[in-house]
């Protein structure tokens, strides 16, 4: 063996004793016990913010502004889209005559009487309507908004 | 015992370590302070060998050592136990911090010296310290076929998986890194 190999032999040798100082274990360790607690730190503060969460969805679930529930018109009711026609054997309004709408509840039986064709055979329904008014106080012609049924 | 029996028994000690090496990473991965102790006994001497063998510098390879464990702690899924062995793998985290810290000292100028080769008679020990001198000054990629190949006892697969590169390339690097070494050392006497 010439000098060379015999060099590299005894260096080869001489490292396979070398050991890193205990002093980086131990600092290496304190990283590991650094990392680990930031984990749990970080395990903590979700499990935290999902105890928040959950408990604001239960407040908010409890505390949830109760709707009314809206007010539907009565199944029998039927909403009319109608023009203004003329009450029959009345004067239509003049052109330039002022008149007044009011709207009121009649019954049906006497828009029946007074000679208006309705799509109801409920004789005791209630009619809102709009009521045109000329200027000496008479109706001259009526809009119907919608039937109510007497039932 | 024969011939053929001595690569069975390495290869059974090697999957016996690889089987310890995977339980102990499995149970570090899952927080186990003794397993990660376990891994670092295991290992930070391969570590810091190789840091050692190539800086040239029992402090410098202190702090590789330690970079390549703190590196560890925070990439523990990174190794991946069907390319390689967890201790290749560590001497490739090394080597890459090497690498770093060997850039960035080739922007300082070293002092005259500190690089000069150590006087003395020329008995055994000199030969030792002339040669870790020299290998200390080789360019990096002969430097590292020499401190796996030549003092880690690492074969030519493994350092060139390590080095990741082909077997062809490692076995030429050390050819020519021992030519170089030779070179070097060949004005006191020595012959390759």
């Amino acid at each position: 063996m010439n000098r060379f190999d015999d060099a590299m032999s005894r260096l080869a040798a001489e490292l396979s004793e070398a050991r890193a100082p205990r002093a980086i274990e131990r600092s290496v360790l304190a990283e590991f016990d650094l990392v680990k607690r930031r984990k749990r730190g970080k395990v903590w503060v979700a499990a935290a913010g999902a105890i928040a969460a959950s408990i604001a969805v239960v407040w908010f679930i409890q505390h949830k502004p109760v709707q009314q529930p809206s007010v539907a018109a009565p199944p029998a009711a039927i909403e009319l889209d109608q023009p203004f026609v003329p009450i029959p054997y009345v004067l239509p309004p003049g052109p330039y005559e002022r008149v007044e709408v009011v709207r009121m509840k009649l019954p049906v039986s006497e828009l029946i009487a007074a000679g208006y064709r309705l799509q109801t055979s409920d004789l005791g329904a209630q009619a809102e309507a709009d009521v045109m008014v000329g200027q000496d106080g008479r109706p001259r012609a009526i809009r119907l908004i919608s039937i109510s049924s007497f039932n | 015992m024969s011939a053929n029996a001595i690569p069975v028994t390495q290869t059974m000690i090697r999957e016996t370590e690889s089987a310890q090496d995977r339980d102990l990473l499995r149970r570090f991965r899952a927080g186990d302070r003794d397993a990660f102790t376990a891994l670092y006994r295991t290992h930070q001497a391969c570590v810091y060998r190789f840091a050692r063998s190539m800086t040239g510098d029992r402090m410098k390879a202190g702090e590789v050592t330690q970079d390549v464990f703190v590196w560890l702690i925070h990439h523990p899924d990174d190794f991946n136990p069907e390319r390689g062995s967890l201790s290749g793998f560590l001497i490739g985290v090394a080597r890459k911090f090497l690498k770093r810290r060997y850039s960035e000292e080739q922007r300082w100028v070293p002092l005259d010296e500190a690089t000069a080769a150590p006087a003395g008679v020329d008995n055994g020990d000199a030969d030792t310290e002339r040669l870790r001198h020299a290998i200390s000054a080789l360019p990096f990629r002969y430097r590292e076929v020499v401190a796996l190949c030549g003092l880690e006892g690492k074969s030519y697969e493994e350092a060139a998986a390590i080095v990741d590169c082909a077997v062809g390339t490692v076995r030429s690097r050390m050819h020519r890194a021992r030519a170089l070494l030779a070179r070097k050392l060949m004005g006191r006497g020595c012959t390759v």
